[in-house]
């Protein structure tokens, strides 16, 4: 083993511009996939948060019906799996708000803040001099209300209701989410200011949820939460609602996982055609070796630890190099693309290149193992 | 005086199961005596060095058998050939073959290393010794590509030596090398020979070595065609 | 008498004093030795029991040679006392060589010489004869006999290429040999021969087996 490994060493630092070469293939593929691999984690990471980030993910609901017994709901389903990162209950009821003239159709949604917080991060969508509207019979606005019902922070606005009749309310703030259908229609408030207004005591409308492994949505659905709960629940999942996007995401990472899998083949088949080369390089030394006696395997292992030093190296050298790029890349192409650098993707791509560099050296070995010292010796 | 190699009716054919099978060998008998010192000579293409490669176990025979001490090698796998070769066989070649990529001692180093066992200061002592024997202790942290020929093949004699071997064959140790250097390593080996009774089986050219061996053995047509001794 | 005489014949050929020895070995003729006497008691003893005191290699080889010098004109000026001794004519040739790369030759002009002496009519055709030459001699002179003197045995090598060519040459040809390699029954074993001529007194044993 120690033999075979100090060979190995030798045979590497002997031909030094051979084997700087092959280093240097191998991590130009490894920052391939470093670069190409973070880049578009981070894009993936990007898309999601924007577009569930500030979502509920995972939504119960009764038909027809509110909810009354929700808190232990709540805490049932938040035994039921380890996934959940947070769970909250919300009310929700229609009606307009009227200023002066004005009249828009809004959405009332009454939240629990301590926890609706974590999943739609109002305070980081909040415009300055906002507050939350913690106290009874105050809200916050979305932000385009602000305009269409000309009222400001203190004001007072008049909300209406066919079925429950009038409310005043006082706002407290107003809140960007950046998508218009938000800043259009939503009112925020407390559960306890809906629940006044419906009258229907401690109910909720619906239990949100965000998750810590979104993509797992649909399995902890059906195998953690529907379990524990009612049939009459209804439980959809944000994948059910966009199909599209999931879509998208997986045809990118599938691409992704192609390029990848295409660097290290042809990784694989460089260092397999250059150490099938320096097997014929070193078929004297390796004829003497076996006259002298050294055993089939370690002629072998001479060949792996080649593959191995070089996969090492040049995994270390192109994840340097892909970091690098990384780096360049966010400072110089003037995108704000959020890339991700991950230690356990690059300790896995380093891991691929060893191994993969260590399958390449196998057929170089097999084929050391099958030289004939006398065809060495005889052609001298 | 003892035995210490047989052939028994040795025969080697080449490509056995192709529509031209080339007979190299045949029906070849031949006892090799203990610290005994022997030549073979032979034309190229008289079999020779396949007679030399199936002495030194590189190559199987045919039919026929190889006993070492009385012990059949026929029934020995690859991997216990290969530890045979270790323990018991020291190989000098015509190109010397030294691993370019160790120095000098390293080289020397190299069979005990294949062995597996644990470098001792016994055995640094006795590479030193060694290459202090050939001449060259003021060389031994040089590479072996940093050596003129006449200096690798001293080097070489030195690494056939150091697992302490029964018997050393050499192919053309001569070969590449001139007159002068040519009878130093004569001299090196006989003085080994006589120092350390190992048994020297020789193939050479070289008429100034070859008559100066206790027995010559001409092979010819793939036979022995001469065995002559002092 | 005689052996105090040898020790004072070595004396001279050990300080390589040509003259003396020669002198010595004329005055033994003039008192009537006979040829075989001479080599007998004198020339085959010194070359036989030839040690070296010296280590060094070099050294030895020099004062060998010089020493086979010596004895090289004590055999040449013996000649003429061979002419006298040498007994009748048995009408059978020989011709007496050395084979290729073989340079002793002292042991085939000694040879010779005895063949003459037993009435043989014996040539010497020389030390180191390439074969192709012993062959030529042997198809041109047709002799009955071929005497091949060997030292070294690695001449046995072209020895036996020798011998084998000459059978086919010439079937009727006996050959002989001689010299130290010759003793090494193994290594006589591998060469085709018809006798072993040693010393004089194989000479006249074979001498006596043709008659």
């Amino acid at each position: 083993m120690k033999l075979a490994f100090q060979i190995a060493k030798r045979f590497l630092l002997a031909s030094k511009r051979q084997t700087l070469v092959i280093i240097l293939g191998i991590a130009v593929g490894v920052s391939v996939q470093v670069f190409i691999g973070s880049l578009i984690a981070g894009l993936q990471a990007s898309l999601v948060n924007t577009t569930i980030g500030s979502r509920s993910q995972i939504t119960i609901t009764l038909e027809d019906e509110y909810i009354t017994d929700y808190q232990n709901l709540v805490t049932l389903i938040d035994n039921s799996s380890d996934n959940i990162r947070v769970i909250s209950p919300t009310l929700t009821s229609n009606g307009s708000l009227i200023n002066n003239d004005n009249s828009e159709s809004i959405l009332l949604r009454g939240f629990e803040f301590s926890t609706a917080d974590e999943i739609y991060k109002f305070e980081e969508k909040f415009i300055p001099g906002s507050e939350f509207p913690n106290a009874l019979n105050e809200v916050a606005l979305g932000l385009n209300l602000k305009e269409n019902l000309g009222i400001d922070i203190g004001d007072d606005v008049e909300f209406l209701s066919g079925i429950y009749g009038n409310q005043t309310f006082k706002v407290v703030g107003f809140f960007d989410f950046g998508v218009n259908e938000i800043n259009n229609t939503w009112v925020i408030t407390g559960l306890d200011t809906v629940q006044n207004i419906i009258n229907e005591g401690n109910v909720v409308s619906n239990i949100e949820m965000q998750l810590n492994e979104v993509f797992d949505a649909e399995d902890i659905t059906k195998l953690e939460i529907e379990t524990g709960i009612s049939s009459n629940f209804k439980v959809t999942t944000w994948i059910s609602e966009n199909q599209s996007l999931l879509t998208g995401l997986q045809g990118q990472s599938t691409s992704s996982l192609m390029i990848q899998v295409f660097v290290i083949v042809s990784v694989v088949l460089g260092i397999s055609s250059t150490l099938a080369i320096t097997v014929l390089q070193k078929s004297k030394q390796l004829g003497i070796l076996k006259a002298m006696g050294i055993q089939d395997g370690d002629a072998s292992l001479i060949f792996l630890f080649e593959g191995m030093l070089l996969g090492v190296f040049g995994a270390i050298l192109g994840i340097l190099l892909g970091v690098g790029l990384l780096y360049a890349f966010t400072t110089f192409s003037g995108t704000d693309i959020p890339i991700s650098i991950n230690a356990g993707f690059l300790a896995l791509s380093a891991g691929i290149a060893i191994a993969a560099s260590m399958i390449a050296a196998l057929s170089p070995a097999i084929k050391s193992s099958k030289l004939s010292v006398i065809e060495v010796i005889r052609n001298g | 005086m003892a035995s210490i190699l047989s052939l028994r009716k040795v025969c080697k054919t080449y490509g056995e199961n192709t529509k031209n099978p080339t007979k190299v060998l045949f029906d070849v008998d031949l006892e090799f005596e203990e610290s005994s010192f022997n030549a073979i000579i032979g034309q190229s293409g008289s079999g020779k060095s396949t007679l030399l490669n199936i002495v030194g176990s590189l190559d199987r025979p045919t039919t026929g058998d190889i006993l070492f001490k009385n012990e059949s090698l026929a029934k020995l796998s690859k991997n216990d050939l290969a530890a045979f070769r270790n323990r018991s066989l020291g190989f000098i070649f015509q190109f010397h073959y030294l691993l370019p990529e160790f120095t000098a001692l390293e080289n020397v180093l190299m069979p005990y290393r294949i062995s597996k066992q644990p470098i001792t200061d016994e055995v640094m002592n006795r590479a030193n010794e060694l290459l202090d024997i050939v001449g060259l202790g003021n060389f031994k942290n040089k590479l072996a590509t940093n050596l003129s020929g006449g200096q690798q093949q001293r080097v070489a004699i030195a690494r056939s030596l150091i697992n302490n071997p029964a018997i050393v064959l050499a192919d053309e140790p001569t070969g590449n090398l001139d007159s002068d250097t040519t009878e130093k390593v004569y001299e090196l080996l006989r003085e080994i020979n006589q120092k350390f009774k190992t048994t020297f089986i020789i193939i050479t050219h070289d008429r100034t070595v070859a008559e100066k061996t206790d027995r010559v053995i001409e092979i010819k047509d793939g036979r022995v065609y001469l065995d002559i001794s002092k | 008498m005689k052996e105090k005489n040898y020790e004072e014949f070595i004396n001279y050929l050990n300080h390589e004093k040509k003259d003396e020895c020669v002198i010595y070995i004329m005055e033994l003729f003039e008192e009537g030795a006979t040829v075989r006497d001479v080599y007998e008691n004198y020339v085959i003893p010194a070359l036989a029991e030839y040690e070296c005191d010296s280590d060094v290699e070099e050294i030895c080889i020099w004062k060998e040679h010089a020493r086979t010098s010596i004895i090289r004109t004590i055999l040449e000026s013996s000649y003429p006392y061979l002419i006298k001794q040498k007994k009748a004519k048995i009408n059978k040739t020989v011709l007496v060589a050395c084979p290729q790369l073989e340079y002793h030759e002292i042991g085939a002009i000694i040879a010779t010489n005895y063949l003459i002496l037993e009435g043989f009519d014996a040539k010497y055709i020389g030390a180191n004869t390439p074969n192709e030459q012993v062959i030529s001699a042997v198809s041109i002179l047709k002799p009955d006999f071929l005497a091949l003197s060997i030292t070294n045995y690695y001449n046995i090598v072209a020895t036996k290429k020798l011998t084998e060519k000459l059978r086919e040459v010439d079937s009727n040809l006996k050959i002989i040999i001689g010299g130290q390699a010759a003793n090494n029954p193994h290594t006589l074993s591998q060469v085709s021969y018809d006798f072993v001529v040693q010393t004089y007194a194989d000479i006249v044993k074979f001498k006596e087996e043709l008659l």
